[in-house]
């Protein structure tokens, strides 16, 4: 009963600090087309920066308490989507962070990385989106997305083997050191 | 008690609670207005164990329904043995439907409006005709205006007579007052005999599987009471040839049914027949279904999979960004940041009053270097000074003790200034 109630105040947390990052991500990018932008861009850079980094560690918590709330996790297409969801929204929310702190506040000017960053901020938001409708499916039956003319088929899901799910997550590991390793060297635009 | 009068004429006081009461009625009428339409279930609430008149709603109010067109057809056998399977078919044909052509289908077993569920009167449902164990089940109407479902039930332990019946309920399209469009069938008395001794037949407590999963090749296991041999004869739904399905003896009373694996939605339908030598007893066509394969997801493996996922993402577009990072040539041409940062630590001069000259405070190198004239253009020819001229001026430059640092030239009869001074500082 405690993790439930639990979970429900994380996911909570998780939901409006990931939604405030996501938002002020994607204003920052859009303060680049209006002269006159750069002291409100200042403001939104850091909102997002610091809420990134603040819902980051949040995500690990909301997962183990949702692991603990739920009878049987994983072992169902719904709440094996939400730790496959989980993943991609950590994902996009470390991209966005290490985006911003090797590249500096000046990356929402730069052409290419500017909107890259601001990809990253959609499918943040939109993976938070996904996170809450499927959790307010199993708990209430009725989502933030039955709004939409179709609901997206969270009823099924691609499950792997668990050997070879540890297989690729050591291999995504490789991956993450490839890239900071033998990825080019970078530095902070001014 | 106050006038009209006084009341208008005093409104500061009067007023207050006058507003306060338009206040109430404008919050309820607003309230009133924004409320929307009710329409009862205009799509149908699916399957599942009802009874007609669910509390006095739509279906039973005359005011909220209207007979419909529709002929209902309820056929079955007038006897049944106690305990033992019983089936019934419904034809329904020329109902005028809804765009949807869903038509809901009551099997009741009372016209008194409650209560009339069967199960509340013995029987119980093997299998409705969606594969289910529903009195009430929902249905689309082919586009030729008939549909024919059954139910299989089991009849009641008690003997005596029974009842069964049918109602129906739909739309229509126009519905201008959206009125439920009610209709029922005949009832049909059943007389519920004694079971026969010996008589063979399903267990009591079997029941038909609803549905496998696709591909599902294992055999269909069907549990029985005094048979001695079991025939199973199957076919596809809506198909007129049948197969015999090939049966084994698995146990006491039971029996192993090799039906073939199914895809996709298909349905197969299957008929038992029980025998002992005594009795042949051909049991109502169950229905098969086919769904999809259960999940086999891990708790482990959805952490791995979620991880590994993020990570991937994370990666992938870590090496994009360098990748569409700006080029650094520039950067590696200019070094002004370079020096500027070398530059920046050092504490500023302080400001003095007369520049002090560079020369001393710098290398001697630097300072010849700078002091030294550039080379002279090709063809220039320097003309040499002459030493003694300038020794000569030299000479007659008067020093004067109240002008240090300058010296009086008697033929030119001006202040110019010393040169061993300068020199010296």
């Amino acid at each position: 009963m405690f993790f439930v109630t639990f979970h429900h105040l994380v996911v909570g947390l998780v939901a409006g600090i990931g939604t405030l990052c996501a938002v002020s991500a994607i204003a920052a990018y859009a303060s680049t087309y209006f002269v006159g932008g750069a002291k409100l861009r200042e403001h939104l850079d850091r909102a997002s920066f610091i809420a990134a980094c603040a819902c980051l560690p949040l995500m690990p918590i909301a997962v183990l308490s949702g692991t603990f709330a739920t009878g049987a996790p994983g072992e169902d297409a719904m709440t094996y989507n939400k730790f496959l969801f989980s993943g991609l929204t950590a994902g996009f929310l470390a991209s966005m962070i290490i985006g911003r702190w090797r590249f500096g506040p000046a990356i929402w000017l730069d052409s290419k990385l500017g909107p890259l960053q601001t990809v990253c901020a959609v499918g943040a938001l939109g993976s938070i989106v996904v996170l809450g409708s499927i959790g307010s499916k199993i708990t209430l039956g009725e989502s933030t997305l039955d709004f939409l003319p179709f609901w997206p088929e969270f009823a099924t899901s691609i499950a792997v083997n668990q050997w070879f799910g540890l297989a690729l997550f050591l291999l995504s590991i490789g991956c993450v050191f490839s890239a900071f390793k033998l990825g080019p060297a970078t530095e902070r635009l001014s | 008690m106050m006038s009209m009068s006084q009341r208008l004429r005093t409104p500061n006081l009067l007023n207050r609670p006058m507003r306060a009461r338009l206040l109430v009625i404008a919050t309820i009428a607003i309230l009133l207005f924004t409320t929307q339409s009710t329409v009862a279930n205009p799509g149908g609430e699916g399957d599942g164990n009802r009874d007609f008149t669910c509390g006095g709603s739509c279906h039973g109010d005359p005011s909220f329904n209207q007979q419909s067109s529709a002929t209902v057809v309820l056929t079955g056998n007038a006897n049944a043995f106690a305990g033992t399977t019983y089936q019934v078919d419904v034809t329904v044909s020329d109902a005028e439907l809804s765009s949807s052509r869903l038509l809901g289908v009551f099997l009741l077993s009372s016209q008194m409006g409650n209560d009339d569920n069967p199960k509340d009167h013995g029987w119980n449902i093997i299998q409705d005709p969606n594969g289910g164990s529903a009195n009430y089940i929902e249905t689309i109407v082919p586009s030729s205006g008939t549909v024919t479902i059954s139910w299989v039930l089991n009849a009641p332990e008690q003997t005596g007579q029974v009842e069964l019946l049918v109602e129906v309920n739909h739309g229509a399209d126009p519905n201008q007052n959206d009125r439920a469009f009610v209709g029922a069938s005949d009832s049909i008395l059943i007389e519920v005999g004694p079971v026969p001794a010996n008589l063979p037949g399903f267990a009591l407590d079997w029941s038909a599987p609803n549905t496998r999963v696709t591909g599902d090749t294992s055999a269909l296991s069907v549990r029985t009471q005094n048979a001695t041999d079991v025939a199973v004869e199957w076919k596809l739904e809506g198909e007129s040839t049948t197969h015999t399905a090939v049966v084994e003896a698995y146990a006491e009373d039971e029996w192993l049914v090799h039906i073939p694996a199914t895809m996709g939605d298909t349905r197969v339908v299957y008929q038992v027949t029980t025998s002992n030598g005594e009795f042949d007893v051909v049991q109502p066509w169950l229905t098969l279904g086919t769904r999809a394969p259960d999940f086999d997801g891990t708790l482990w493996g959805a952490r791995f999979q979620g991880a590994a996922g993020g990570l991937m993402l994370f990666a992938f577009i870590v090496a994009l960004q360098g990748l569409l990072q700006p080029p650094r040539k520039r950067h590696e041409l200019d070094h002004t940041a370079e020096v500027e940062d070398d530059a920046a630590p050092m504490p500023e001069p302080e400001p003095v009053a007369e520049p002090e000259p560079v020369a001393e405070s710098e290398p001697e190198s630097v300072v010849e270097e700078a002091a030294a004239p550039p080379p002279p253009p090709p063809g220039f020819e320097e003309e040499e000074e002459e030493p003694g001229l300038d020794a000569e001026y030299l000479a007659r430059l008067q020093q004067s003790e109240e002008h240090p640092g300058w010296l009086w030239d008697p033929v030119e009869e001006e202040w110019v200034e010393d040169p061993n001074v300068g020199a010296d500082s």
